[in-house]
């Protein structure tokens, strides 16, 4: 076996691991080589919902997502490939006073970093959801910058980009531990043999924590279920990408028609399990009756089920590792990975060719749980955090 | 539980009307779809019913016609032929390589594909909610055909096979409305043309009639069961108005298999029908024009063909074969006045019912005139639920175009075992069998002839492999080439098997394509989600 070498290596083939590998080798960086232990994309990032959206509940989260669909409106045209990102608009609906009391907070917050979102009132609401016959409903918060995207595009997009641009993208690669010595990444060992990287940028999603304890580093990061749903395709009816806070039911209807359901996850176990279950679509149905009755009548076609890579605040890990230099870490997304890539490609780009870490990563350091500074999220899809 | 007898007819053989085949337009090309398989395995059927959309009326049953409607009607459109524009201008994957550089355009873009996309409108009223019932069982079997019925008499410890079990609590779960699978609803009714559909006739009779009088042994018919779930190690099963959650201590899978659509030109007609589809039409005493070409894929067109006369009372009936006739199937067809047309292959039909054959071996080509297609397709086994069972199947190349499944005999579980062939001799070696027929067994799993028609007509923009989302053999072709080589990527970049269909119709063709241009591949099979069949949301919340 040849001994590989690169100047950038990034592990972990998935929308973060590609927009990264394509924006460092955009950079010039030097040679970026990219692995993943099966085919790309194949984990989390294909298996999503494709949500993009800036009404967040934190300064930091915000001013990331807000600077990644400054980058998401013009990113079809740097790939040459339309990702299908849709502004149809993202609304969160409050039907409890506390619920109410936090949207009104959040868009505060949201306006005053330059977020265009809006309270609607109640009667706005029932108008733009014709089916939605809920008594309780108060208002909502309403974004038209948010929308979703097509994830299979983004992951084809950046893949074609990035090998355009000079990445060596190696497939059915398994990394197997990180080498690092005297406070220094050396590389990683893998099955295609040991690999050699200044800088090395760990992607790898709900298997980020197993490889940094390679390295003796301990990311506070746990896995769970999620679980989504696929119904046959109807003529378009729901506008926005639709979010309940109080049950958390989710629908999205995507430009072929169908429309993608989700609800909050009923197991609440730790788990890497992809299988489907009952439960979840029992669920799932019985809060399509209580807000949405009309809508019992469509066909469930097919369910499917991804892994979250959790943190204890609902924020993501990101930035150099402090005892080992030269180890990057693009983690813990706690489902915010595909709407922030394209921001981390460019953020980290330029974080590695310079070594000045960007303001807009700074608060996202792992050593934020040892200060006790975390990067409280309530506003997840599909968890409760506790 | 109590055994339900066929009450009413399907809605399917009440509005099958020759003249008037349409029952639906298609999802892209808006191509006109009629009624084709008949047991909920296509998206043809699907009609708006009483204010309920994308409901499939093959399925469906009732004593009263309701309010119907054709959805995706676009009157501007009837008149196009969108096939030849979208293959010449607007080529698959066209979405990702257009109007990536303007915001503007991109809007419109998504605001016209908005108000073209999706079938069915929004449902009117909220949906029936079902009877909600948990079920504990011994031995539970699913499919109520020839080995369903052979294995649920094993484990009752009644039939003329041993088991390891002597259980005396057995479940059949049949979709069909009485037990029998394929076998009954071909030729229950049916003149027992030759001796071996006489002689299994007369046992399958003799199973029923032993398994209605069995305490032993219950029987859900009308229910389908639609997936395993692991986390509540449950089978889910549905008829019309209730919803089973199954438990079971040993399971046999006795799915059997399912006619698909061949490939060739135009074979989305709605003149096109899979035979077991019209053999079904005819038990519900459905109106039946006066002539049909019948299209031989699996050796069971002659009999096929014997059937429609003699119980359609058809006045022409042609069989056509890639290959040749046998004797015995001579004198079947001379018996019935079937006329048959070996070594041709069918090369386009015309929405006027203009038939093109073309001669194999002297390379012209004939045309004739038929109100009907009648295709015996090739089998696609029903292994979804196989697979979520956790049984170790494969789809294995057998070189050309062949496929066959293997692994159903071995088993990762210890207490499910899939039954496969038509004939089981030993079911305690998890459903190992020893073949009693071959050719019955080719019948079932292999194809005799569609490499021919693949081969063929690869590059025409109008054969399509999947229905559900107009991809065309060539489309499927051209992707392949451009990298999407494997069966994941394929998927995902020209929708084939995401359809309403899941698969049901595609995925042997696809696996053949697969194999076809890149021989070195050796997965076929995508992970069978849940529901193997689309469910609505209301049958899952209970009364």
């Amino acid at each position: 076996m040849t001994e590989r070498s690169a100047e950038v290596l990034v592990v972990g083939g998935g929308v973060v691991g590609l927009s990264i590998a394509y924006n460092c080798a955009k950079m010039r960086i030097g040679k970026v080589l990219l692995i993943d232990k099966g085919k790309i994309g194949r984990g989390a990032s294909s298996r999503n919902l494709g949500g993009v959206r800036e009404q967040f509940s934190n300064e930091p989260m915000i001013k990331l997502t807000q600077y990644s669909i400054d980058i998401w409106e013009k990113l079809s045209g740097e790939l040459q490939w339309n990702v299908l990102f849709d502004q149809k608009g993202y609304l969160m609906l409050a039907r409890t006073e506390a619920q109410a009391e936090q949207i009104h907070q959040n868009v505060k917050l949201q306006n005053s970093l330059g977020v265009k979102s809006v309270l609607l009132s109640r009667e706005r609401v029932l108008e733009m959801l014709p089916q939605l016959k809920s008594d309780d409903v108060i208002c909502a918060s309403f974004n038209n910058r948010d929308g979703s995207v097509h994830h299979d595009a983004v992951l084809w997009g950046y893949e074609r980009a990035a090998r355009r641009m000079g990445v060596e993208i190696l497939e059915d690669v398994e990394c197997f531990k990180f080498v690092s010595s005297s406070g220094e990444i050396k590389g990683t060992e893998t099955s295609a043999g040991l690999i050699l990287a200044k800088k090395l940028v760990n992607a790898t999603g709900v298997f980020s924590k197993d490889l940094a304890a390679t390295v003796g580093v301990d990311l506070p990061i746990k896995s769970y279920r999620r679980e989504v749903v696929v119904t046959e395709s109807y003529k378009h009816f729901l506008k926005p990408v639709f979010w309940d806070l109080s049950t958390g039911l989710l629908l999205s209807q995507t430009l072929r028609g169908e429309v993608l359901c989700d609800t909050r996850d009923p197991w609440n176990e730790e788990s890497r399990e992809t299988t489907v279950s009952l439960t979840f679509i029992k669920k799932l149905a019985k809060e399509l009756h209580e807000l949405f009755p009309q809508l019992t009548g469509l066909n469930l076609l097919r369910q499917w089920s991804g892994t979250y890579d959790v943190t204890p605040d609902g924020s993501p890990i990101l930035g150099e590792d402090d005892t080992v230099k030269g180890l990057y870490f693009a983690s813990g997304f706690t489902g915010h990975g595909l709407m922030v890539a394209p921001a981390l490609g460019r953020l980290f780009s330029e974080y590695i060719s310079s070594g000045k870490k960007p303001e807009l990563l700074r608060p996202f350091r792992l050593s934020r749980f040892a200060e006790g500074k975390p990067i409280m999220e309530p506003l997840v899809a599909g968890r409760k955090l506790s | 539980m109590e055994e339900k007898k066929g009450y009413a007819a399907r809605l399917s053989s009440k509005v099958f009307n020759y003249k008037k085949l349409c029952m639906s337009r298609s999802f892209k090309l808006h191509r006109p779809r009629g009624y084709l398989c008949g047991i909920g395995m296509c998206p043809n059927c699907m009609m708006r019913v009483g204010g309920t959309p994308n409901v499939r009326i093959c399925t469906r049953k009732g004593n009263e016609l309701p309010e119907m409607e054709i959805q995706n009607k676009l009157p501007f459109l009837d008149s196009l032929d969108l096939t030849q524009v979208f293959s010449r201008v607007l080529s698959l994957g066209f979405q990702y390589r257009h109007f990536y550089n303007s915001r503007f355009m991109s809007k419109m873009f998504f605001s016209i594909l908005k108000k073209m996309a999706g079938i069915g409108r929004v449902p009117s009223s909220a949906g029936r909610r079902s009877a909600w019932q948990r079920l504990e069982v011994d031995c539970l079997i699913i499919g109520g055909g020839y080995s369903g019925m052979k294995a649920a008499l094993a484990a009752a410890g009644i039939g003329d096979l041993q088991t390891d079990m002597q259980s005396d609590n057995v479940l059949i779960l049949d979709s069909f409305e009485e037990l029998g699978g394929d076998f009954i609803a071909r030729w229950g009714k049916a003149n027992p043309y030759t001796e071996e559909i006489g002689l299994m006739k007369e046992e399958v009779r003799s199973m029923i009639t032993k398994i209605n009088s069995s305490r032993r042994i219950n029987c859900m018919c009308n229910c389908t069961a639609v997936g395993y779930y692991k986390d509540e190690n449950c089978i889910l099963a549905l008829s019309e108005d209730a919803t089973y959650e199954v438990t079971a201590k040993n399971v046999f899978v006795a799915t059997g298999g399912h006619e698909v659509l061949p490939i060739f030109p135009n074979n989305d007609s709605p003149r096109v029908v899979l035979s077991l589809g019209l053999q079904i039409l005819m038990n519900d005493s459905a109106e039946l024009p006066s002539s049909a070409t019948v299209v031989d894929l699996n050796g069971l067109g002659t009999l096929v063909a014997a059937d429609l006369i003699w119980r359609g009372g058809m006045d022409s009936v042609s069989v056509v074969r890639s290959g040749s006739f046998t004797d015995k199937e001579e004198e079947l067809g001379s018996q019935f006045g079937v006329k048959l047309l070996p070594k041709r292959i069918v090369s386009d039909v015309a929405r006027s019912g203009r038939v093109k054959l073309l001669s194999l071996a002297e390379g012209r080509l004939e045309k004739q005139v038929t109100d009907l297609v009648v295709i015996c397709g090739r089998y696609q086994p029903n292994f979804e639920l196989a697979l979520q069972l956790g049984l170790d199947m494969q789809l294995v190349s057998e070189g050309k175009n062949v496929f066959t499944v293997k692994g159903m005999s071995g088993s990762k579980v210890s207490n499910v075992r899939a039954v496969r062939s038509n004939l089981v001799k030993d079911l305690n070696k998890g459903g190992v069998h020893n073949r009693y027929d071959t050719s019955l067994e080719d019948r079932v799993y292999m194809d005799i002839t569609a490499d021919e028609y693949l081969r063929r007509f690869m590059n025409s923009p109008d054969s399509f492999g999947c229905i559900c989302e107009d991809v065309s053999v060539r489309d499927l072709c051209i992707s392949i080439d451009k990298g999407y080589d494997n069966v994941e990527s394929l998927k995902r970049y020209t929708g084939c098997l995401t359809g309403p269909c899941q698969g049901k119709q595609c995925a042997m063709t696809v696996a053949s394509i697969l194999h076809m241009k890149n021989p070195r591949s050796q997965e076929f099979l995508t992970t069978p989600r849940q529901p193997i069949y689309p469910i609505p949301f209301s049958s899952l919340v209970s009364q």
